[in-house]
């Protein structure tokens, strides 16, 4: 044998004219893959050499890293000219080198995908997931309006008995929230307002711009808002959770109509609760606005009131009002919709719940805005 | 078999608020063998199971892992005692939002300086291992429940460590595919020498798999027979336990 050279007695490295002799030493486990690492990634030593030999005669431990260090040098050596031999694993090496080589199996890709490899086929699978979806939720929104209008007919296919419960978290519940919130946007909107207002002179108009503001647009949309972060989530988790726990499995076996048990208590506890939540926060809207104008402006309570009744009339409290029971019914139909689509665990009831929340907040708007162009066009 | 015992516990009391669990537990595991617990619902096995593998810490009593206190060890001490455990919960307790391989080169990445490239081969090795090799890039809600339980065998595995826990391994699955579950333990036990603990009620695994077994008493909070199986089949002083471990034979 050559000279040999020696690496801080982790292993031994001794060249023998044309053949590499490597020793580990240090124990080849996990712990210390580093050490190790530091041969397998880098072949300079085996520059000029035609066989590279692992002698085991001085490692006493080792775990499955050491069959990994075994079969990453096979595995890169096997295309070069350079040979390979194992020397010296004693009887128990050898078993447990056995045991560990992976063997058999499905095909498989043994590298796992790159980070672009996933991000463009996520695209992809979100993209034709949000068609499937589209396509679920338009049958199950159509499905809906037809059994909401076969309850007429037939009123006791719904189960009544959940519409207080519901009823109540939706509504009752959430009047605390809803009023504070729509009070501090009447508030703001009035003080922005007095301040654009005063440079021109028409302090008064403050009434009717918290008035018209309010009641056809900020407090339906508000509440709304609010009661897609309330309601809607907790209906996508509620029906999500049921579906992991295979309740509704449960139901489907028990000959029940899941629309007419589950979603349409809901869906008609919202519709009907989100007016009068509307009301309350229209008269909360206008009283954060009264708040603004008589504490910057010099306006009166019994001024402002009289402006308020000369801006806006019915119209204009009944289209908030009409709205509201639209949203009520979005918002609802997505939280049950994607609580239905929850399969899995509870990973996926988090990602439904997340989604019909997103998913409500933009059809409130979308259709706002639709309702907008409609009443404007209609002069209403 | 080495005869030190690689887990010892002594006087173990296990209490939530006034209901107690466990009262005095005294047991030794010996390196190398599959110890079952054994025991009626809700008489505490997987309580004691949670207590060895330092989920939850005892009232009173004391728990040796390699000789190791793991009572009164804290910090970073105690994190490496618990580094000789892997574990596989009831359900698999694989996490949901992870592939199988993510799933396991999470605790490599974590606890280890292990190449990349080197992270791949170990998943590998470990899958292939428990007959799951290739399924890497599977989601385990993409798997059978038998093939979730062995890829949490396989997560369990990937550190190497001394002792491999099992938490009710049968249930859940048809007889074949609990039997051979059974033979993966019994087949890494013999060939890698790891001690495994296993929890299970089920009366065929303890025969198939069992090197020791104790059994706990849902009246006392305590053990109420221990030995190999055939000394239990032949335990007379209690009839409960050998009308169960007789109902085998």
């Amino acid at each position: 044998m050559g000279e040999g050279s020696q690496k801080e007695k982790n292993y031994n490295i001794i060249s023998d004219n044309d053949v590499l002799i490597f020793q580990p030493i240090t124990p080849m486990t996990l712990d210390n893959a580093q050490i190790y690492d530091e041969f397998t990634l880098d072949y300079k030593y085996l520059e000029g050499k035609s066989k590279l030999i692992i002698d085991f005669s001085l490692l006493k431990t080792y775990d499955s890293y050491m069959v990994v260090f075994i079969d990453s040098i096979k595995r890169e050596l096997s295309i070069t000219q350079i040979k390979f031999a194992v020397e010296n694993l004693n009887d128990e090496m050898s078993h447990f080198y056995d045991v560990l080589t992976p063997k058999g199996g499905i095909e498989h890709d043994l590298r796992r995908y790159t980070f672009w490899f996933i991000w463009i086929s996520n695209i992809g699978k979100t993209t034709s997931e949000f068609f499937k979806n589209a396509f679920l939720f338009i049958e199950f929104f159509g499905d809906l309006i037809i059994k909401l209008f076969s309850i007429l007919i037939k009123p006791k296919k719904v189960r009544w008995k959940d519409f207080p419960f519901h009823f109540t978290q939706s509504g009752v519940n959430a009047v605390p929230i809803t009023f504070l919130i729509v009070f501090l946007i009447g508030l703001i909107s009035g003080y922005q307002g007095a301040l654009q207002l005063t440079l021109v002179g028409a302090d008064i108009l403050i009434a009717d711009l918290i008035g018209i503001s309010i009641t056809r647009e900020l407090a339906p949309l508000m509440t709304a808002i609010l009661v897609a972060g309330r309601s809607g989530s907790a209906f996508a988790a509620e029906i999500g959770t049921m579906k992991v726990s295979e309740e509704i499995d449960a139901l489907h076996s028990m000959g029940f109509d899941v629309d007419y048990f589950l979603v349409l208590p809901r869906v008609l506890a919202v519709m009907l609760v989100m007016p009068i939540l509307v009301l309350i926060t229209d008269i909360s809207g206008i009283f954060g606005g009264l708040v603004a104008a008589i504490s910057t402006l010099d306006i009166t309570v019994l001024g402002y009131l009289n402006q308020l009744h000369r801006a806006i009339d019915f119209s204009d409290i009944f289209t908030g009002l009409g709205k509201s029971v639209v949203f009520g019914f979005l918002i609802s139909t997505v939280g049950c919709f994607m609580g239905m689509q929850v399969k899995g665990g509870a990973e996926s009831v988090g990602k439904y719940t997340t989604t019909s929340v997103v998913t409500s907040i933009f059809l409130i708007i979308f259709f706002d805005a639709v309702f907008t162009f409609i009443f404007s066009t209609l002069g209403i | 078999m080495d005869e030190k015992p690689i887990i010892e516990i002594k006087n173990l009391t296990v209490s939530y608020g006034e209901r107690t669990i466990l009262k005095d537990i005294n047991l030794k595991v010996k390196k190398g063998e599959i110890f079952v617990i054994v025991g009626g619902s809700g008489c505490g096995k997987s309580t004691l199971m949670r207590q060895i593998i330092g989920i939850e810490r005892p009232m009173e009593g004391t728990i040796f892992i390699n000789g190791e206190d793991l009572t009164a060890a804290e910090g970073g001490k105690r994190r490496k005692i618990l580094q000789n455990f892997g574990v596989m919960f009831q359900s698999g307790g694989l996490f949901a939002s992870m592939d199988i391989g993510d799933n396991m080169a999470l605790m490599l990445e974590s606890y280890t300086k292990v190449d990349t490239d080197r992270i791949d081969d170990l998943i590998d090795l470990n899958l292939s291992a428990v007959g799951l090799r290739g399924y890497e890039n599977y989601l385990p809600s993409e798997l059978s429940g038998g093939m979730k339980k062995r890829a949490a065998i396989a997560r369990a595995m990937v550190l190497n460590p001394d002792i491999l826990c099992f938490d009710e391994p049968a249930s859940g699955l048809d007889p074949v595919n609990a039997a051979s579950l059974d033979e993966l333990i019994k087949d890494i036990n013999r060939s890698l020498g790891t001690t495994m603990i296993v929890v299970t009620h089920d009366l065929a695994s303890i025969m198939n798999i069992s090197d020791y077994i104790i059994m706990l008493d849902t009246e006392t909070k305590g053990i109420i027979a221990k030995g190999t199986l055939a000394e239990l089949q032949n335990f007379r002083e209690n009839e409960y336990v050998y009308k169960f471990f007789n109902r085998l034979a």
